[in-house]
């Protein structure tokens, strides 16, 4: 008996080129907006950075190294001190430190490149907008390094930074680089003129590393994809409402219960109608999305029982909204939950923009609308939690769903009332 | 077959119908009939069990429908006053669609569906979506929906309403085929006097809620046996004319349609004479005064004091 009324809503809304428009084209179209437009907003939209750094130096750490034990050797010192000062000195490599240990790491190796080029080159290449920086390594660095770390000498070493002003960020990223390498060294020189052997520092741990849950991050686009289909979902529980309500105004509907068809059986009518256009409609807009902005569902069941759920519980909606039109003999509740509560919804629940990161609050009221509830699930699939970690959105969705239809059939006007 | 027991309807403090008794015997075409807002529509409505009486009872073969109201629906096929229709669907969609919520299904299905595009005419336009016709067919459609699940008793609630004549030529012909060929019993609700005239053995005359005449055309029409009705017709009615009529204390009725003025009369009252001499009085120019057979319209007239499209 539900299936004659599934046929005929889907027939009607096939020939209604406006109502297409409105939940199937005007989706679409602003998923293609919002989400070009405000790419770069979201986390998954970054750009990796990249910064190409030059490296010129003027020191020749090995040469310098030799003269300052040569200095060491020359000078009158006891054997055991000059035994320790020439160890500090061969482990001291600071310019070799910063070049392998520092921009050779592999975190930053994938933000930074660093070039070596000559000293004559300069010039050339402080004008070269390729370049986000220029670290320029003064003669004798070395030697001065050593100089005052081991034998309290002041010291004149100072690394020279061009920054191309012309870059945002990525000069910036250098600068501390190079600023946080300065502060090790310095601590370094401090630990060492306590007698503590740099060895040992090298070699100790700093701290425990802890691992957290990786997520992968979100872009506009699958953002978008995701907050317009759970939006404009709900305008098809404010359509079939009104639909149902022009049957009882043409008396359609008492043709229906002429028929031996029951109240509930119509309520039951609207409310699979619902989720089944709901469930094409979701299948369209993602399946559009996939093929052209690429937002891609890896883990695909998930996906499905989400859409399931949010569509079951809009379909609760769909019958309440018929019940109330019904009973208040007018087509306002359902023009009412399209003009006004599916933007307040889509607002609360994060269709717009990210809102509950402003406060928990709303976060958890979001998280209480339909769509909330299953932009929260699907958001957190695109990021690849897992199914088990979303199922109490989904038990929500599913439950309020059932508390729509028993508000739909308790509101639903009965055999005898006005209707 | 089927009897109505003082049934009343009352919505707030108003009755929309009132103390109404009538029957329906079986392949008898019955008519209502009455203006707008008489209550044909809430005695049709109680009467097909869509909404329940405040007091009475309707009885199907001696069987109250009012708590059981599923045995009436098997048989009853209703045609509403509204084009009750899916405008977007074509017209066998709409027939497919009440065929299966009737349980019609397959085969079944498909020959009742061929079976009432011939009846109502709309074979060739199957196809085409509903918003596509005219009013006449959008009625015959309407009616071809009722019929579908070969119902023993039709109500049809004022089917013409709004049609050229050719399409509500084609309605009443094919409701008279029906009661003739398949046996089928009609209650046909309507305020054109002339349709139930056409259609109708049997007759109930609504107005404000009540039942205020029934009988078959020619027991109706014999409440006017003592009584003429003159048609004047007049070159401009003027209000003194119209005046000095209704002061004349024989006359019973005066009733003024464009520029015709119909007066019910007692038969033995010559009227001729004074007609004239109002005319003369009031300087109004007569173009013809007729002695006419008694209508239902007339019989409405003398019941109620008013026409039946007032």
């Amino acid at each position: 008996m539900i299936i004659p009324f599934i046929k005929k809503d889907l027939l009607v809304l096939l020939r209604n080129p406006q109502e297409l428009l409105v939940l199937v084209l005007m989706p679409l179209v602003l998923i293609a907006i919002l989400g070009f437009a405000l790419g770069g907003v979201m986390g998954g939209d970054a750009e990796p950075i990249t910064a190409k750094v030059a490296f010129i130096t003027h020191s020749d750490e090995q040469k310098e190294i030799e003269a300052f034990i040569e200095e060491i050797k020359g000078q009158e010192m006891p054997e055991e001190a000059e035994t320790a000062l020439i160890q500090s000195a061969n482990l001291l490599h600071p310019i070799q430190t910063l070049v392998d240990d520092v921009f050779g790491s592999k975190e930053l190796k994938e933000i930074v490149e660093l070039e070596v080029v000559k000293a004559e080159k300069l010039d050339e290449i402080k004008n070269d907008d390729h370049y986000a920086a220029v670290i320029e390594i003064p003669a004798h660095y070395t030697y001065d390094i050593l100089s005052s770390a081991l034998l309290d000498e002041p010291s004149s070493a100072t690394i020279t930074l061009y920054k191309n002003e012309g870059k945002q960020i990525s000069p910036k990223i250098v600068e501390d680089i190079l600023m946080n390498f300065q502060k090790q060294l310095t601590s370094m020189t401090v630990i060492g003129k306590a007698g503590v052997q740099l060895e040992d520092i090298k070699s100790k741990e700093i701290g425990k590393t802890e691992t957290v849950t990786e997520r992968e991050p979100i872009n506009s686009l699958q953002y978008y994809s995701v907050g317009m289909s759970v939006m404009f979902i709900m305008f098809i529980a404010s359509h079939i409402g009104s639909s149902a309500y022009r049957e009882k105004q043409l008396q359609v509907f008492n043709r229906i219960i002429l028929s031996n068809t029951s109240r509930w059986s119509y309520l039951g009518g609207i409310f699979f109608s619902v989720i089944v256009i709901a469930i094409i409609q979701q299948a369209i807009l993602y399946g559009v999305t996939s093929l052209i902005f690429g937002v891609v569902w890896k883990d695909l069941f998930g996906f499905f029982l989400v859409n399931l759920s949010l569509s079951f519980a809009i379909g609760g909606v769909g019958a309440l909204l018929t019940a109330l039109n019904y009973r208040i003999d007018s087509e306002g509740v359902s023009n009412f939950f399209g003009n006004v509560m599916v933007s307040i919804f889509a607002f609360l629940g994060g269709s717009f923009t990210p809102i509950a990161e402003t406060s928990s609050v709303i976060g958890m009221l979001g998280n209480l609308t339909p769509n909330g509830a299953g932009m929260s699930s699907l958001l957190q699939l695109l990021q690849g939690v897992e199914l088990s970690a979303i199922a109490h959105h989904l038990f929500y969705l599913v439950g309020f769903g059932l508390i729509m239809l028993t508000a739909a059939v308790f509101s639903f006007p009965k055999r005898g009332d006005a209707i | 077959m089927l009897e109505v027991i003082d049934l009343s309807k009352k919505y707030k403090q108003k009755y929309a119908a009132q103390g109404i008794n009538m029957f329906l015997e079986k392949g008898e075409i019955v008519g209502l009939l009455g203006p707008n807002g008489a209550g044909k529509s809430t005695t049709i409505s109680m009467l097909s069990s869509l909404v329940v009486p405040t007091s009475g009872d309707v009885r199907l073969l001696n069987e109250s429908t009012i708590k059981n109201p599923q045995n009436i629906r098997k048989i009853l096929g209703v045609v509403p006053q509204e084009i009750a229709l899916y405008t977007d669907l074509s017209a066998e969609e709409n027939l497919r669609f009440f065929g299966e919520i009737y349980r019609l299904k397959g085969a079944e299905l498909k020959k009742r569906i061929e079976e009432v595009l011939e009846q109502i005419g709309l074979t060739d336009r199957r196809k085409d979506l509903v918003k596509t016709f005219s009013g006449g067919m959008k009625r015959r459609l309407n009616i071809g929906v009722a019929l579908l699940h070969n119902p023993e008793i039709i109500i049809m609630d004022e089917p013409t309403v709004g049609i050229d004549p050719q399409s509500r030529n084609y309605i009443l012909e094919a409701v008279k085929r029906l009661n003739k060929e398949r046996g089928m019993t009609v209650l046909y609700t309507s305020h054109y006097m002339e349709e139930v005239e056409f259609l109708c053995d049997r007759i109930y005359i609504m107005d404000k809620g009540h039942i205020i005449a029934s009988g078959t055309k020619e027991e109706l029409k014999n409440i006017l046996s003592s009584e003429n009705t003159i048609s004047i017709q007049v070159e401009r009615v003027k209000e003194e004319f119209i005046q000095l009529l209704e002061a004349d204390p024989t006359i019973r009725q005066v009733k003024v349609l464009d520029r015709n003025v119909t007066v019910i009369v007692p038969k033995e009252y010559n009227l001729f004479q004074k007609i004239s001499q109002i005319a003369e009085e009031t300087s109004t120019a007569l173009i013809s005064v007729e002695v006419k057979a008694p209508t239902l319209e007339d019989v409405f007239l003398h019941l109620t004091g008013r026409a039946l499209r007032d």
